[in-house]
């Protein structure tokens, strides 16, 4: 058997489908990806989110398939509950670039997650 | 299937996107958004099993599933297509219909298609077992003559 290089989901989808539901099911399926990951990452199982959040374990489960389309309040929940971030909405600056004058010379430098910023800095004026 | 043209997954697309056009782009956007990122987690797919261990895509449930709107009101996805989940790289994709009743066997539309994909998973199953389907050395594809034919 060797893999088909075109097939009658993607020729359907191309054909017929519609972006947002694309999309939809993307995000529904990224969310649900993330929470698993979280819970593979702590050890626990869809049992203990289950109890944490007070729902039943089978609920969870079914979160898990990708198929349910979480509302933000239930993801706030779930982040709460395991004490991290399942989406980012906040602009993520990852570097910063800047130029320093310092005894005339200029360099170019640059700093991981703004910590330029974060830190402070006590880099001379130039004069 | 028997002596047809096309297979029973080429039915199920062409009659569900005549007949429930959205609540098939759900599962068949559902199907090629796991095959390119995650692959066929266990997870992911809900046991259908009776007399082998079929699956249906989607997993079952109220007020979730490939959820979209009829009339402005929030809706199951209850298009079940039945499947078999060899492992994260090959999934067999049966036919299926609407589900209208909690069990599959006293559903009127799905009852032919859930009894169909149990006794191809039991004849599928058995084929590897004899040797007539194998696995790759990386167990992404499957290797079987192209004369292969099995009897339910």
């Amino acid at each position: 058997m060797e893999f088909p290089q075109q097939n009658i989901i993607n020729s359907w989808l191309e054909e017929n489908g519609d972006p947002a539901v694309t999309k939809l099911v993307e995000k529904n399926l990224a969310i649900a990806n993330k929470i698993h990951e979280l819970l593979e990452k702590r050890g626990l199982k869809a049992v203990d989110l289950a109890r944490m959040l007070d729902k039943k374990a089978s609920e969870i489960s079914k979160w898990l398939t990708g198929t349910h389309t979480f509302t933000t309040k239930t993801i706030a929940k779930i982040e709460v509950a395991l004490g991290d971030d399942i989406i980012h909405v906040e602009p993520q600056i990852k570097f910063v670039r800047v130029k320093i004058w310092a005894n005339d010379e200029q360099e170019e430098m640059q700093f991981q997650a703004s910590e330029i910023f974060t830190k402070g800095t006590d880099f001379p004026k130039a004069s | 299937m028997n002596d047809s043209e096309i297979s029973l997954f080429e039915e199920f697309v062409v009659f569900h996107g005549k007949q429930n056009r959205e609540k098939l782009q759900h599962v068949l956007s559902w199907i090629q958004t796991i095959g390119d990122k995650y692959g066929a987690q266990n997870h992911l797919f809900r046991s259908e099993a009776f007399i082998s261990d079929t699956a249906a895509l989607p997993p079952n449930g109220k007020d979730r599933k490939p959820c979209f709107n009829e009339s402005g009101e929030a809706k199951a996805n209850n298009l079940r297509l039945y499947c078999l989940r060899a492992n994260e790289h090959v999934v067999f994709l049966f036919n299926g219909d609407v589900k209208t009743a909690n069990k599959a066997q006293k559903c009127p539309n799905v009852k032919e298609h859930f009894l169909l994909a149990n006794q191809l998973t039991k004849v599928i199953d058995e084929a590897f077992k004899e040797g007539e389907i194998q696995w790759n050395d990386d167990l992404t594809l499957l290797i079987y003559s192209n004369d292969l034919k099995l009897y339910l």
